[in-house]
C-alpha cells in the first residue's frame, strides 16, 4: 500500500466512507483501514516501539473512527491529517501510560540497543532526529536548523513534552518553546511551498 | 488579545498540536482554544504538518490478524444503527427470509471480497478462519429460535480458533469459571479477555503478573485495559515466556501503573506441565 493520494476526489471519497460508517457500513470501515492501516500502524509502531502495543493503537484508532465517525469534521480538513492527529495522541497516551514501555526506551535510547527486547529496529528518538525517509518531509526538515528539527522530533516521534525535551536537550523550556514555534512555523511555510511548487493540494 | 498575548498562544497551539503540553498548560489552553479562532486555525495548521511528519517512518505492514481484532472489537460494540446483528435482535428483521441477501451480509461480502483481494493483508488460515467464524456469527443471529445457544457455540469456536496456536494459560475467576486466557505471543503476551468487567481506563488498570514458583512473591508483567466486557485481546507490554512461570494471575488495581503486590486479585492460572 502507498500512501494516501491527495487528490480531490480521494479526499471526498474519504469522506463518503466516513459518513458510510454512521450508517453501519461494515465494509466502509475496511476500505479505510485498507487506506490508512498501513500508516496508523507504521506511525504507532514508531512511537511505542512495541508491536503489540501498536496493534492496540491501531484497533484503538479504528474502533474510536467506528464509534462515533461524527468526531472527524471535513470543513476542518482532510481526513488522513485527522485520523493521524489521532493515532499520535493515542500513541503518546499509551507510551506515557506504559512505564514498563518508557523504561525501554530510555535504555535503548541511553544504551543504543537495537533489540530492547522490542522488535524495534532502532532506538526512536535517535530514529527521529536522524532517519528521514521521506523525500517531501525531508526536504522541509532539512531546511529547519538542527535545534528546531531535534525539538519537534523529540516531542512527535518521541512523545516527549516539552518539559522532558527540554531536560533531554539540557536547552530551557522557554527556548524549547521558542524551538517549537519557529520550527513549526518554518515547517509548514516550507511545505506550503513545496505544494505550490508540485501543484499538489494540501 | 493583543498580539503579545498571542505570540505565547501560538507556542501554546504548536504544543498542543504536538501533545506535548504538560497538564496544566494543557488544560488551561484547552478553554482559550474553545473560544479563539485563530488558535483554532493555528493547531489545525500545525496538525496538517505533522500529517506530513507522519509519513517521516519506516512503513510497516500491520499483521493480518490486526484487522480481525478490529471487526471482533467492533462487532460487539454498541452501535447507532445497523451494524454486526451479535447483539441486536431486530437482526431478524433483516429481508433474508424474503430470499433477499440482508444488507450486513452483503456488507460482510464485499468485505471478505476486499481482503481477498487485498495482497498487502494476506489472510492466515487461522485468520480466515475466525474471520469466517464471525460471518457465520453473523448470519446465525438470523435464526432467533437457536439464538443463545449458537452465539455460546459460536464464541467458543473463536476463542478455539484464536486460542488453538498458541501456548495458553487459562484464567478463572474465584469460581473456578473461565473468564480469559494468556497467550504467547514472541515474548511477550497477549490477554483475552471474556467476562472481565471493563475498567476505567482513566483511574484504574488491569495488571498481568507472573509467579515464578510457589511461595515466592509475584511479579508485574504489565498493564492492561479491559473496554469491554465482551471478547477482547489485548497486549500486555512485559516480557513473559509462560515456561519460565508457574502460574498467572491478573488484579485490578486503582491507579494506572503496577503496585509492588496484587492488591486486588480478580483471576489466576497455572501454566500446563
Amino acid at each position: 500500500m502507498t500512501r494516501p493520494s491527495r487528490t480531490h476526489d480521494d479526499i471526498a471519497s474519504d469522506v463518503a466512507l466516513v459518513r458510510a460508517l454512521a450508517d453501519g457500513q461494515h465494509a466502509a470501515l475496511a476500505e479505510l483501514y485498507a487506506r490508512y492501516g498501513r500508516i496508523v500502524f507504521s506511525l504507532a509502531r514508531r512511537i511505542v516501539i512495541d508491536t503489540g502495543l501498536s496493534e492496540d493503537v491501531t484497533q484503538d484508532v479504528f474502533l474510536a473512527l467506528w464509534k462515533d465517525p461524527s468526531k472527524y469534521d471535513p470543513e476542518r480538513g482532510a481526513f488522513g491529517t485527522w485520523l493521524l492527529s489521532l493515532t499520535h495522541h493515542r500513541a503518546v497516551d499509551t507510551v506515557r501510560r506504559e512505564e514498563a514501555v518508557r523504561r525501554r526506551r530510555t535504555r535503548a535510547v541511553q544504551h543504543g540497543e537495537s533489540q530492547a527486547l522490542t522488535d524495534a529496529p532502532l532506538p526512536v528518538a535517535d530514529e527521529a532526529i536522524v532517519g528521514v525517509r521521506r523525500d517531501r518531509i525531508r526536504k522541509a526538515l532539512h531546511t529547519l536548523p538542527q535545534p528546531q528539527r531535534e525539538a519537534l522530533t523529540l516531542a512527535y516521534f518521541g512523545g516527549y513534552t516539552q518539559r522532558e525535551v527540554a531536560a533531554i536537550t539540557g536547552a530551557p523550556l522557554g527556548t524549547v518553546k521558542t524551538r517549537m514555534l519557529a520550527g513549526m512555523r518554518r515547517l509548514r511555510g516550507e511545505l506550503a511551498e513545496d505544494e505550490g511548487t508540485t501543484g499538489e493540494r494540501s | 488579545m493583543t498580539r503579545s498575548d498571542h505570540d505565547e498562544f501560538d507556542g501554546l497551539a504548536v504544543g498542543w498540536a504536538l501533545h506535548a503540553l504538560e497538564p496544566d498548560e494543557e488544560h488551561a489552553f484547552a478553554d482559550h482554544l474553545s473560544t479563539c479562532q485563530r488558535c483554532k486555525a493555528a493547531v489545525h495548521q500545525s496538525e496538517e504538518a505533522l500529517g506530513e511528519l507522519a509519513y517521516d517512518v519506516p512503513l510497516v505492514d500491520p499483521p493480518p490478524q490486526l484487522l480481525d481484532r478490529i471487526r471482533l472489537a467492533t462487532g460487539a460494540t454498541d452501535m447507532p444503527s445497523a451494524r454486526f446483528r451479535i447483539s441486536s435482535p431486530a437482526a431478524a428483521d433483516e429481508p433474508e427470509k424474503t430470499g433477499e441477501p440482508s444488507r450486513s451480509r452483503v456488507a460482510e461480502v464485499t468485505l471478505l471480497r476486499r481482503l481477498r483481494r487485498n495482497s498487502w493483508a494476506p489472510l492466515t488460515m487461522a485468520a480466515a478462519a475466525v474471520l469466517i467464524a464471525l460471518l457465520s456469527w453473523n448470519v446465525v443471529l438470523h435464526d432467533q429460535a437457536g439464538h443463545a445457544r449458537r452465539v455460546a457455540a459460536q464464541r467458543q469456536a473463536v476463542i478455539a480458533k484464536l486460542t488453538d496456536s498458541s501456548t495458553k494459560v487459562a484464567l478463572q475467576d474465584g469460581a473456578g469459571k473461565i473468564i480469559g486466557y494468556v497467550l504467547q505471543r514472541g515474548t511477550g503476551v497477549d490477554v483475552v479477555s471474556d467476562g472481565l468487567a471493563p475498567n476505567n481506563r482513566a483511574t484504574t488498570t488491569y495488571v498481568l503478573w507472573a509467579v515464578q514458583e510457589s511461595g515466592k512473591p509475584p511479579q508485574a508483567v504489565g498493564t492492561f485495559d479491559v473496554v469491554r466486557k465482551d471478547l477482547d485481546v489485548r497486549t500486555v507490554a512485559g516480557h513473559a515466556p509462560l515456561s519460565d512461570f508457574s502460574a498467572f494471575a491478573v488484579s485490578r488495581e486503582l491507579g494506572r501503573t503496577s503496585p509492588d503486590r496484587p492488591s486486588q486479585v480478580v483471576a489466576t492460572g497455572a501454566v500446563p506441565g
